[in-house]
């Protein structure tokens, strides 16, 4: 088992309201919503910072880079300032920075600031940006594919896939409803199904505009601390036990010769990360899941990834409401990517609100239960994923 | 078909283009409709730091005090405290080169501001130049609704 | 409802002087929307020549809005957002979606009776809109341009590891897997078979031209003849969508004027 250097803990988690409305605000503002709410929740000033480290999608608002504009939100001023971007993965990667910096003894305590406007850029073209220039930029539309609606309704039928993905997107607008920094929430109910998606435009192949993530203006900063200065100042710290990066850009084509191992970077990351930490049994050892699910067919075919599971285990998971906030294994109780994606702090609200919940300040979508491990992914471009686990004891 | 041939390279032409979109926010806003309906110069200043921040922000850096409500009005003159002079040509650019492109601190402001100095020759600009605002004619609804500083 | 009080009816009455002139320049469309409920009717916006027709009935409409009463005139409230109503399925839209774009800023916001003035007082909040264009050149590496200089002569070369034996297409400097150089190029297909497509109904900006394609549209990837390992990513004839099924026999169509792009290759197109 991996051991680190020193102990590190999340003592204060500050998000903006998320939303598409955001023009009363410029960037460095918005930031700024965010690091005071981090700042109060752990009993700090911006004095107490000793480094900020910045992320967000290069240019998405076309502005290059932004940290040094955001250093008026940040209280960056004459800190030590690191900006690190890693497409839609950016934000578990800061927070996967930030706790390296505080392990390392370098810092005692690092802020990770995670931010999105995207109502001030064009989310797809970016996204269609990051192709080949000479290849793939005119094929590709952002991060929208049929794909995975195609391959599901090829394995499961296309009705039961179709419907299991929807209980899946009503769960986390139930969940999306008690969270009141969410961007979106619609108020569904189950009995809807037939309807929304007779009536959601398609966007791609079976991928309707029900399916998918929101683009949100957002903030998320979040206090990494080191063991000392955790236990003086946090009641309840959420401790980070361990995190793991794993990525593969290797081919961007579908092999049927079965000459390459194309094992999900997902299910990779959590055999890893399950194997070093001694969990046998994730789905009982895990208290919560705060995902990284773009869409509702990415979330549904992920829970089998990084569960470990084979079949359709996965979809009588969601049939059964498994994954609901007061079911056997809740996912994604602040409501996920799908109710709120400013993409550059996304992947940090998911370890984010995995803290809040270990901490027990997650409110009214508080698991109603003990939460002593928590697990949060990011996922981005290149199969990208973050993975990190969270505990309620100190590790040792 | 073997060998990797250097003659097998070349370039193509291509370019980046995106639409997007900037908000001002309130702070902002108020700034650009200050210059562009009352031909005012606005700034913020912090009571606890005892400075005035042209353009203003919602924050001091300093005490991270809220500035939101700590308006003023500034006057039209100030200092040039450093200055470069634009000698080429890219279509980005607000003016034709050669222009002057300086650090104007207005009188009372602790931060300076950027702008562009016209009515003196680039070789006759110096530090510490006496400069006032020229209001733009035609507004932008941007930081051109002051057209330039000219020679006080 | 009385006249003083808001309601769907004042809000289709004052449409006409509520025009915002700038949105209105320049578009032609006519838009119908169908309120549903005791206080709901139909009603036909044409747009046109800079100028906006307001009149009862559906006639002949390129798109058509349902809404219930209720909704409607929250949505000219302000008091529910557009987007999470149509999400939730509150508001339904059937006819040309993409016209729905242009007319987000075709009025000024609803007031009700009494309260027209009051719109001047709320605070205006600046917003900037520009389009960046960077041009750019692009190298190909000897690699790639080898690849893209076999398609000026309608061959479709892939690369071989000599250590595995997979093909990459387009080839790459080293095997993905392997990590080892590769240098021997094959010829494949060029005919083939479909693996799967990907249709694209929703247009977004081309970052190289800044224009928005035309849909349906699909990605596709196909399994050339010959080749061993991985799929080539391209597109398929868009005529083609309504046939397109995995393993259907494909062939491209090579463009007529051919300069060494992955555009030397139109498309695929199924093969009868």
């Amino acid at each position: 088992m991996k051991k680190k250097n020193r102990n590190v803990a999340i003592i204060g988690v500050g998000q903006s309201r998320f939303s598409s409305h955001r023009e009363d605000v410029n960037q460095p503002e918005l930031i700024h919503e965010a690091v005071t709410e981090a700042l109060e929740m752990a009993g700090l000033t911006v004095d107490d910072l000793d480094c900020i480290v910045h992320g967000n999608m290069e240019l998405f608002e076309m502005v290059h880079q932004p940290d040094l504009w955001h250093s008026l939100g940040m209280g960056a001023y004459g800190k030590e300032v690191l900006r690190i971007t890693t497409g839609g993965t950016t934000g578990a990667t800061i927070a996967a920075a930030a706790d390296n910096l505080v392990a390392s003894g370098l810092h005692d305590v690092v802020v990770a600031v995670g931010f999105e406007k995207l109502q001030e850029g064009h989310t797809t073209g970016g996204i269609t940006n990051m192709n080949d220039p000479l290849w793939g930029r005119n094929l590709q539309t952002g991060a929208l594919t049929g794909m995975q609606a195609e391959i599901m309704g090829l394995e499961f039928g296309p009705e039961r896939a179709r419907n299991a993905v929807m209980h899946y997107r009503i769960i986390m607008d139930k969940h999306a409803m008690l969270n009141d920094k969410a961007h979106r929430r619609l108020g569904l109910e189950f009995d809807q199904i037939e309807a929304l998606t007779k009536n959601s435009p398609v966007l791609m192949g079976e991928m309707r505009m029900i399916d998918m993530c929101s683009q949100s203006d957002g903030a998320c900063a979040v206090i990494f601390a080191s063991e000392a200065v955790a236990k003086k100042h946090c009641a309840q710290p959420a401790w980070i036990k361990d995190h793991i990066t794993v990525h593969r850009e290797e081919t961007f084509s579908i092999d049927t010769s079965g000459m390459t191992t194309q094992e999900m970077t997902h299910r990779y990351a959590a055999r890893k990360l399950y194997e070093r930490n001694g969990i046998k049994d994730p789905r009982r050892e895990i208290d919560v899941f705060e995902m990284y699910d773009p869409s509702n067919w990415w979330g549904t075919d992920w829970l089998r990834e990084f569960l470990l599971l084979e079949g359709d285990e996965h979809l009588r998971m969601i049939e059964k409401h498994e994954i609901a906030i007061d079911g056997s294994f809740p996912v994604n109780p602040s409501g996920g990517v799908i109710a709120s994606n400013p993409i550059g702090a996304t992947a940090l609200v998911r370890v984010g609100e995995a803290a809040l919940q270990v901490m027990g300040k997650a409110g009214a979508h508080q698991v109603p239960r003990p939460v002593n491990t928590a697990l949060a992914s990011g996922f981005g471009g290149t199969l990208w994923t973050v993975l990190f686990l969270l505990t309620r004891e100190v590790p040792h | 078909m073997a060998e990797i041939n250097k003659d097998d390279c070349f370039v193509v032409k291509g370019k980046l283009a995106l639409p997007y979109q900037y908000f001002a926010g309130r702070m902002g806003s108020r700034f650009i409709i200050a210059l562009r309906d009352r031909k005012k110069i606005t700034g913020v200043r912090c009571e606890r730091c005892d400075r005035v921040f042209v353009p203003p922000r919602q924050t001091c850096e300093g005490c991270q005090g809220d500035l939101s409500e700590a308006w003023v009005d500034l006057d039209d003159t100030g200092t040039v405290t450093g200055f470069t002079v634009i000698r080429y040509k890219e279509p980005h650019q607000p003016c034709e080169p050669p222009y002057i492109l300086a650090l104007v601190q207005l009188d009372g402001a602790d931060t300076p501001l950027v702008h562009i100095v016209r009515g003196i020759e680039p070789e006759a600009m110096e530090v510490g130049l006496r400069v006032k605002a020229v209001f733009a004619d035609q507004t932008t609804s941007t930081i051109m609704d002051i057209s330039h500083f000219a020679p006080a | 409802m009385t006249d003083q009080e808001a309601s769907v009816k004042h809000v289709f009455q004052t449409m006409e002087s509520r025009v915002n002139a700038e949105a209105a320049a320049g578009l032609t469309a006519s838009y119908g929307y169908r309120i549903t409920g005791e206080n709901g009717g139909e009603w036909t916006v044409t747009v046109k020549d800079g100028s906006v027709k307001v009149i009862e009935g559906l006639h002949d409409p390129q798109v058509v809005t349902t809404a219930s009463d209720q909704d409607f005139l929250a949505l000219n409230l302000g008091a529910l957002d557009a987007m999470t109503a149509f999400s939730a399925g509150r508001i339904q839209v059937e006819g040309n979606m993409n016209l729905l774009g242009p007319a987000a800023r075709l009025f000024k916001k609803y007031m009700p009776p009494g309260m027209e003035g009051v719109e001047e007082q709320r605070e205006e909040l600046i917003r900037l809109n520009q389009i960046l264009s960077i041009p750019q050149t692009f190298s190909t590496g000897p690699i790639m341009g080898k690849f893209l200089k076999g398609l000026k002569d309608k061959r479709i070369l892939a690369n071989v590891c000599p250590q595995c034996g997979r093909y990459q297409v387009p080839p790459r400097e080293v095997c993905a897997m392997c990590r080892v150089r590769v240098t021997e190029f094959r010829e494949i297909g060029p005919e083939g078979a479909l693996t799967i497509a990907d249709i694209a109904y929703y247009a977004s900006p081309d970052p190289l031209t800044g224009e928005t394609r035309e849909t349906p549209y699909a990605a596709a990837h196909f399994m050339l003849d010959g080749c061993v390992g991985g799929t080539f990513w391209h597109e398929l004839n868009p005529a083609d969508i309504p046939r397109a099924r995995p393993g259907a026999r494909v062939r491209p169509v090579w463009a007529e004027n051919r300069t060494g792009s992955i555009n030397d290759i139109l498309h695929f197109e199924i093969v009868d």
